[in-house]
């Protein structure tokens, strides 16, 4: 049997070869997924894991477990050995490490050094496992821990001996902190210094303002084993292991979770104490979330590329079951029953899905890469490659895939074979509605969509009245699905109707159609078979265009709100000088008001003295060649405003000089009733003016020419409110309050000038629009080296980067776009099947016409009119509903991409660009298409093909 | 007797495939005569088809020449034999030929097209015709649902409802009973006697190669009993 399979195919070759694509790249994109997120997703934990370090400065991966010896502990030695198994063990944490140890710590003697003053110093004495092998003795030599007359030998470091009254090589004496207690002799033998300060072993921060001492650990141990034991106060062992993170699988990060989890409760059965850290912990627990976030992501995006390649697979494989209609019969009268002919077509496809399943895996590993590179819609960037594991669940899914395509392909003839033989010329099953419109599929699929949509919309719009990035992960699966599932349901409702729409012409043309025009308009009206083709286009073309204009829209988003937030190319912070009010210049730190200085030493107040600011001007940073325009921008959060006796508070202010503010900030497109400069023109005309945004005007019930009283830093200022805004370069209407919670914000803006007229200057950034082709590091160079120097700076640019770098957006970007080419390809090979096998099947149709008489000029006609009604059609349907889809489905991405703190609402855009791309691509398939099949047409000899129906 | 209105000179026809040449025909010269009933018969494979074929200008012979009235059809241009084929023969072939999702009366108004014919009368006259044949009742329906014998007869009235001068069947009566292909016959003889129909056909049928005004056995591309 698996001989006359494969000869069926390789006779079938180009309708196998057509169906084995569709295959491979349902298995190339079931298998790139999971390898796409685990590249992503280490890359990511580890550059959160290295970020967490810059930011706490502690090393993640630690484990430390911190145990105070207490009087009441019976057994130390035995504890001591249990908590040193638990730590040892991979039991819980099955992690490469470090380098890990114990270490004792105590703190029990002191002396006094100054009669007079009673200063004392305080020694706190430390045993670090394995310190000789990470310290040089640069002065002296190591203690020797087994001394017996009485006094210990130590260590120190540098600081130590610094600070320390304590000399080298004599013995010190210090008392035990506690009156009936014995003192202790000690003497430094040597000065130590880390071999290498960046080894983890020197996590374990021991140092105290007096430096560090080291001793052996018999000393402990010794008394720890005395009588009467340790005072519970000055006794703490530490316990650690440096785990390396960046041998952290992202798959186990749940199990890491939980095996610090266990080992706690581990570590808390055997002592009753539970002191443990792991650092990197939170950087474990968000990326949880992260995880989470990517793969629903991912998968959501696969799904309509998956229905649109299972179309593509049943409508190739029924294709190909009709065509072999008579082989069948043939096969029938030879009595094979039914059941053997299906399974003579699953070997078929299991054979097909076999070889897909070999050359979809290295094709899949190319899309990870192109994900991995993409950097927007159908744009990519030359990142370091991702690192590409091949894991189980990659197989998995792979496999599944081709399993799923292989029940998929042997519907049609699960389904469709029936019948005896002289049924299969009459059963052509001509007028017979297409499947779905007897099962109304077409109002099953819209409600769907409608119930999909309504509930996410009301979700939406919930959210962005409160603020909250609603939790959607469930939604938003629904998101793409029922965008196709519309483009579905619209599909068929259209075709529904469509065959009237055909007839209604015929009709009123009756009389005067040509022959071929005829012939084609009857064929549409009556024959319901290309119905399937129609949808298929509609389909890919509605996916292609929503996957355009989704990623369109979601950059663009991301990017206008960055450049809405940061305002301008930069912000920046000159170097402020303070003066006193005799004019000379005071250094210290700037108080909470800001007008005032505080010069201290060592945490001790010695002066806080009135200053005041001179005014910084544009013009001198204009004149660097990096900067093309500069503007003065004061701003402060949380301030009041009061209107009679009704005060307003949590407001974010902004003080500009108009037009240098027009010019400076970045041109996003507008979010207002009017052009921005309309706003900064009447701020010019109106020195007095300030404009509000709608928020404060509804919560204080402003009009315009109401007066307002807006309790700044500097003083307050009174204005005149002139317009009212929903939106403002730089500004969010929502924030976070000082308890974490997220609050909306509204917004007023004035004239610098009026501020400072009435108001002491006080420090304001400058808003930068950098010149052409300059990058951030020649800006931030050039400022830090200008007159006002460099307080800070940030810029749009970097913030554009991590977004960017979000991987989320990278697989949402890279999954668009292989949605969109996947439409593109299918449907440019969906076409083509489809029509080489419908003319191949009417080769009698041709020839009689011919036969009757008509000219060649005729049968072209009648393919033109064809294709008009057919594809033609279907791209004007596809076009369409992909662009009303796109209307209503888009937008609810919002649910996803919105952060409370952003500045521009999300708002549905095409590029014009990608709907030409793909109404280019279209019409170029069409075209060469058609050139194919009217040589096909045209050219077949008359004779012979009407000889083809002679039995 | 009537003038020639179709014959040929020496006409072969040799097919060639992959696997040799097929000697179709070989020196064939037959004439029909105006308003005949000329029948061409033999066993298949005997070369009748691809005279009819050559004879309606649907295939040009590899040497030899046929002529319709004075014109020698084997010299025109595809474009021009298919405006002749069009305008002045009807064809009715041995396969189902209708164009499957017509109805009936829109089969043979689709052959009124291809003639060039878009009278207002034309729906009168293919209704007339219809009744005429027995498919009064039937002519609204869709080809595939008539049965083998009604769409022959559908193609039959396609093959003259133009008026052609010549009318060429392939085996028009196989599919149809007894009284049908009487019937089919006395039409024939009608457009004959009433219209100056000249009908060239192939057929196995007795009765009608009776009535036959002129007949032609072919044996293995040649004619049986030599040429004219």
């Amino acid at each position: 049997m698996l001989r006359v399979v494969i000869r069926r195919l390789t006779g079938n070759r180009w309708k196998a070869i057509s169906l084995l694509a569709g295959l491979v790249l349902a298995v190339a994109i079931a298998f790139c997924i999971p390898v796409y997120a685990n590249g992503i997703l280490q890359r990511v934990f580890q550059k959160n894991m290295a970020e967490s370090q810059l930011k706490t400065g502690i090393m993640p991966g630690y484990l430390t477990f911190e145990y105070q010896m207490s009087s009441r502990t019976k057994d130390s030695a035995a504890m001591v050995s249990t908590v040193e198994n638990l730590f040892a063990s991979k039991e819980h944490i099955d992690l490469p490490v470090l380098t890990g140890g114990r270490i004792y710590r105590f703190e029990m003697f002191d002396r006094v050094i100054d009669p007079r003053t009673k200063r004392y110093e305080r020694l706190v004495f430390n045993y670090v496992e394995n310190l000789e092998e990470h310290v040089n003795v640069t002065v002296g030599r190591m203690y020797d821990p087994n001394r017996d007359d009485g006094v210990l030998e130590v260590v120190a470091n540098k600081k130590f001996l610094v600070r320390s009254k304590v000399v080298m090589n004599e013995i010190t004496e210090f008392d035990s902190m506690f009156p009936d207690e014995e003192g202790i002799k000690i003497m430094v033998v040597g000065m130590v210094e880390p071999k290498d300060n960046h080894d983890p072993f020197w996590h374990m921060n021991l140092d105290t303002s007096l430096g560090t001492i080291y001793c052996g650990k018999e000393y402990f141990e010794r008394r720890i084993a005395a009588e009467p034991p340790f005072s519970r106060h000055f006794t703490v062992s530490f316990w650690y292991r440096a785990y390396d993170y960046m041998a952290i699988d992202t798959d186990n990060v749940d199990l890491l979770i939980e095996g610090i989890s266990s080992q706690r409760r581990a570590i808390l059965n055997a002592t009753g104490t539970d002191k443990i850290t792991f650092s990197g912990e939170s950087v474990l627990a968000e990326f949880q979330t992260l995880r989470r976030q990517v793969m629903v992501n991912l998968y959501m995006l696969v799904v309509p590329i998956f229905i649109i390649l299972g179309y593509y697979v049943i409508m190739v494989a029924n294709l190909k079951l009709q065509s072999e209609q008579s082989e069948i019969a043939l096969l029938k009268s030879r009595g094979a029953g039914r059941r053997h002919i299906i399974r003579l077509y699953g070997i078929e496809s299991l054979l097909l899905a076999g070889t897909a399943l070999l050359a979809g895996p290295p094709l899949g590993l190319v899309i990870v890469r192109m994900i991995g590179a993409s950097n927007g819609f159908l744009t990519f960037v030359n990142r370091t490659a991702l690192p590409l594991v091949v894991k189980p669940v990659a197989v998995i899914m792979a496999i599944s895939a081709a399993l799923l395509f292989v029940v998929i392909m042997m519907l049609p003839a699960v389904l469709g074979i029936g019948g005896n033989i002289l049924d299969t010329k009459r059963k052509k099953n001509r007028l017979k509605r297409p499947f779905w419109q007897r099962y109304f599929l077409d109002f099953l699929f819209l409600g769907l969509a409608a119930y999909s949509f309504y509930s996410m919309e009301m979700t939406r719009r919930l959210a962005q009245a409160t603020g909250l990035a609603a939790t959607t992960q469930n939604t938003d699966f629904l998101l793409y699905g029922a965008s196709t599932l519309f483009a579905l349901g619209a599909g068929m409702l259209f075709l529904r109707i469509y065959p009237y729409i055909v007839w209604a012409i015929f009709a009123v043309g009756r009389q005067i159609w040509p022959a071929g025009i005829y012939a084609s308009l009857n064929r549409i009206a009556r024959n319901r078979d290309y119905s399937g083709v129609m949808l298929f286009l509609i389909l890919t073309l509605s996916v292609g265009l929503f996957s355009a204009d989704a990623a369109h829209s979601i950059n663009t988003h991301i990017e206008n709100n960055v450049y809405y937030s940061v305002g301008a190319d930069a912000q920046y912070m000159p170097r402020w000088k303070h003066y006193d009010y005799n004019g000379k210049e005071v250094f210290g730190r700037l108080d909470e008001t800001g007008g005032k200085v505080i010069m201290e030493d060592e945490g001790v107040v010695i002066q806080s003295v009135q200053v005041r600011f001179y005014e910084l001007f544009p013009e001198a940073l204009i004149k660097l060649p990096e900067v093309e325009s500069a503007a003065r921008v004061y701003s402060q959060s949380s301030v009041n405003v009061r209107l009679g006796s009704y005060i307003d508070r949590d407001n974010f202010f902004m003080a500009i000089d108009p037009y240098e503010f027009g010019k400076t900030i970045s041109p996003v497109w507008d979010q207002n009733a009017y052009h921005i400069n309309e706003y900064l023109n009447s701020m010019m005309s109106y020195p007095e003016g300030v404009i509000v945004s709608r928020g404060l005007m509804d919560a204080m019930r402003l009009k315009i020419g109401d007066e307002i009283n807006i309790a700044t830093m500097p003083g307050i200022l009174k204005g005149k409110v002139i317009a009212v805004v929903d939106s403002w370069p730089g500004y969010s209407s929502f924030t976070v309050n000082s308890k974490g919670k997220v609050i909306p914000q509204d917004l007023v803006v004035a004239n610098m000038g009026a501020l400072f007229a009435e108001n002491p200057v006080r420090p304001y950034h400058f808003w930068i629009r950098k010149a052409d082709g300059v990058s951030d590091i020649e800006l931030y160079e050039a400022l830090k080296n200008s007159d006002f120097g460099l307080t800070s700076i940030s810029s749009a640019a970097d913030r554009m980067i991590g977004e960017k770098n979000d991987p989320v957006l990278q697989g949402t970007n890279g999954m668009l776009s292989v949605a969109f080419l996947v439409s593109v390809a299918i449907c440019a090979m969906g076409f083509m099947i489809y029509w080489i096998i419908s003319i191949k099947s009417r080769t009698l149709q041709f020839g009689i016409s011919r036969a009757l008489g008509m000219r060649k000029g005729g049968i072209l006609s009648m393919l033109v009119a064809e294709q008009l009604l057919v594809s033609g059609m279907a791209t004007v349907a596809g076009v369409f509903i992909g662009k009303l889809g796109s209307l209503f489905f888009v937008p609810l991405l919002a649910l996803q991409y919105s952060l409370p703190d952003q500045t521009v609402a999300f708002r549905m855009l095409s590029s014009s660009k990608d709907l030409l791309t793909v109404l280019a691509i279209m019409v170029g398939m069409l075209l060469v298409c058609f050139t194919i099949l009217s040589v096909m047409a045209i050219h077949l000899k008359i004779d012979r093909a009407v000889k083809l129906g002679e039995e | 007797m009537e003038p020639v209105i179709l014959r040929t000179e020496g006409v072969t026809r040799i097919f060639r495939s992959g696997a040799g040449e097929v000697r179709a025909l070989n020196n064939v010269s037959i004439s029909v005569p105006q308003r005949s009933l000329t029948v061409l018969r033999g066993p298949s494979g005997s070369g009748k088809t691809t005279l009819l074929n050559i004879l309606g200008g649907l295939d040009l012979p590899t040497s030899g020449r046929a002529f319709f009235q004075d014109m020698e059809i084997t010299a025109l241009s595809e474009g021009q034999r298919d405006r002749l084929r069009g305008k002045e023969m009807g064809f009715v072939f041995q396969s189902v030929a209708l164009m499957p999702d017509m109805t009936a009366l829109e089969n043979v108004e689709y052959g009124l097209r291809i003639a060039g014919m878009f009278s207002s009368n034309n729906r009168k006259m293919a209704e007339k015709s219809l009744k005429e044949i027995g498919l009064g009742k039937r002519m609204r329906h869709a080809a595939y649902e008539l049965s083998g014998g009604e769409q022959q007869r559908v193609a039959i009235v396609r093959g003259y409802a133009h008026n052609p001068k010549i009318l060429f069947a392939d085996e028009p009566t196989a599919e149809l009973d007894t009284a049908m292909g009487i019937q089919v016959l006395n039409i024939f003889k009608r457009l004959i006697s009433e219209q100056g129909l000249t009908i060239v056909m192939t057929t196995h049928d007795p009765n009608i190669l009776e009535l036959a005004d002129r007949v032609y056995t072919l044996s293995d591309g040649g004619l049986v009993d030599g040429n004219d």
